[in-house]
């Protein structure tokens, strides 16, 4: 026996009489992993201490163990260790709920889209019904003036707003049969302005903190 | 509970605290540690070589996925036997066939059923007394110290510490002393353990 084996022996001997420590426990778990010569001889040691108190079956190698070894296989004990069950939950938990998350919002974009889609069109659309006109027309029957502005209410964004469609020329706004609506050129040069002031503060605001910032100014800046 | 049994119960919880974790090497030391036993308690119910050892395998692997049950508040073999006793049982009625014993199996520590354990079958019981008294031919063949130590450890059931007072040696000395009385006493019995397994009356090696 080599001197290996004698020093894995001895270990067997400690952990026979309870006499072993964590690390010594941990070598002697590596050595039998190893080595069916190991197992064999910590199976024939406890043999020998069994025989001496009560009835063994003496005609045993490994086989069994080995059987009961296959069987195990992969599989986890049900204890500190997480269970395979909590192994799947922990490993599909996370991905799961940010697909539900993510599942939450496209469906709140498919209900929604369509209704505010709907809503846009319908706005767009001859015969829709307006504040003012509606489909049956209350006006002709009664024999009351026309209003010369059509207005259309709908909601963008759980806001209620008010388009009017009445004159282009006027300098109004209108809205375009694509839906996209078009200011005056005045109007464009205010908005850019106030855009413009509005980055000037935030940079000048935020520039002391951080350099990309100032890199945003620039970037954002008008000529 | 003598100090040899307590030692073995601090040693079984020692690999049962790692088996909890999931380590399988120390279920495969406790399975290598007690098949000799289990298989000899099964075989009182199950009568079968072959079957009794599908039972034996049947009631290791069930102790390993109930190892969280066992709380080490019993020894951890008198919590395998019930599993042993339950699943032999089961076994026998999934076979149709009526228990040679009736046996309680909520009630496998009772002393007739431990008294059962010790009356295993004749052929077992053969070459338990035939390797004990192997083992004790081997024992009295020892040098006198090593023959000293292990007879107050194994036979008397004595702790470390009360074999180097009554010896008169360190507890290092004893430790030793016991690890060389085992391995030589192990390679006298390898020959009669060789001839139990070459004999035509074992049905099956596994």
């Amino acid at each position: 026996m080599t001197n290996s084996n004698n020093s894995t022996s001895e270990l067997m001997s400690k952990l026979i009489d309870g006499e072993i420590s964590e690390l010594e426990l941990h070598r002697l778990l590596r050595a039998a992993d190893e080595s069916d010569e190991v197992r064999s001889h910590w199976s024939e040691l406890n043999l020998q201490q069994s025989a001496l108190t009560e009835p063994v079956d003496a005609n045993l190698g490994l086989g069994l163990a080995d059987r009961v070894r296959a069987e195990i296989g992969d599989e986890v004990v049900v204890s500190d260790a997480p269970t395979v069950v909590q192994k799947l939950h922990a490993r599909w938990l996370k991905p799961a709920g940010q697909f539900a998350v993510a599942a939450a919002v496209a469906a709140l974009v498919v209900v929604i889209s369509p209704l505010t889609q709907t809503q846009s069109d319908e706005a767009l659309i001859p015969g829709f019904q307006s504040v003012d006109e509606p489909l049956y027309s209350l006006n002709a029957e009664l024999a009351l003036p026309q209003l010369p502005t059509r207005q259309v209410s709908t909601q963008v964004s759980g806001a209620p707003l008010t388009l009017s469609s009445t004159d282009a020329s006027s300098g109004q706004r209108i809205i375009q049969p694509n839906g996209v609506m078009l200011q005056s050129p005045e109007e464009q040069q205010r908005i850019q302005l106030l855009m413009s002031e509005y980055l000037r503060l935030h940079v000048e605001r935020a520039g002391p903190n951080t350099a990309s910032s100032v890199r945003t100014y620039l970037q954002a800046a008008p000529e | 509970m003598s100090e040899s049994q307590l030692a073995s119960k601090n040693a079984d919880l020692l690999l049962v605290e790692r088996v909890k974790k999931g380590d399988k090497r120390a279920f495969d030391l406790l399975v290598l540690k007690y098949q000799h036993r289990v298989v000899a308690v099964i075989s009182r119910f199950v009568s079968d070589r072959d079957a009794a050892l599908d039972v034996a395998q049947d009631t290791f692997v069930r102790a390993w996925r109930a190892i969280d049950k066992f709380r080490g508040d019993s020894a951890f073999y008198t919590w395998l036997y019930r599993i042993a006793a339950n699943t032999a049982k089961n076994w026998l009625v999934a076979q149709s066939r009526r228990p040679t014993m009736d046996v309680d199996i909520d009630d496998t520590e009772s002393p007739e059923l431990m008294e059962l354990s010790d009356a295993s079958t004749p052929e077992a019981v053969t070459n338990t007394d035939q390797l004990a008294a192997a083992i004790v031919a081997a024992i009295d063949d020892l040098p006198a110290e090593l023959g000293s130590a292990i007879r107050l450890r194994e036979l008397e059931g004595l702790s470390y510490d009360e074999i180097a007072e009554s010896l008169g040696c360190p507890v290092g000395t004893v430790r030793s002393r016991i690890f060389r009385a085992r391995e030589a006493v192990n390679e006298s019995i390898k020959p009669y353990l060789s001839e139990i397994k070459s004999t035509p009356s074992s049905r099956r090696h596994v």
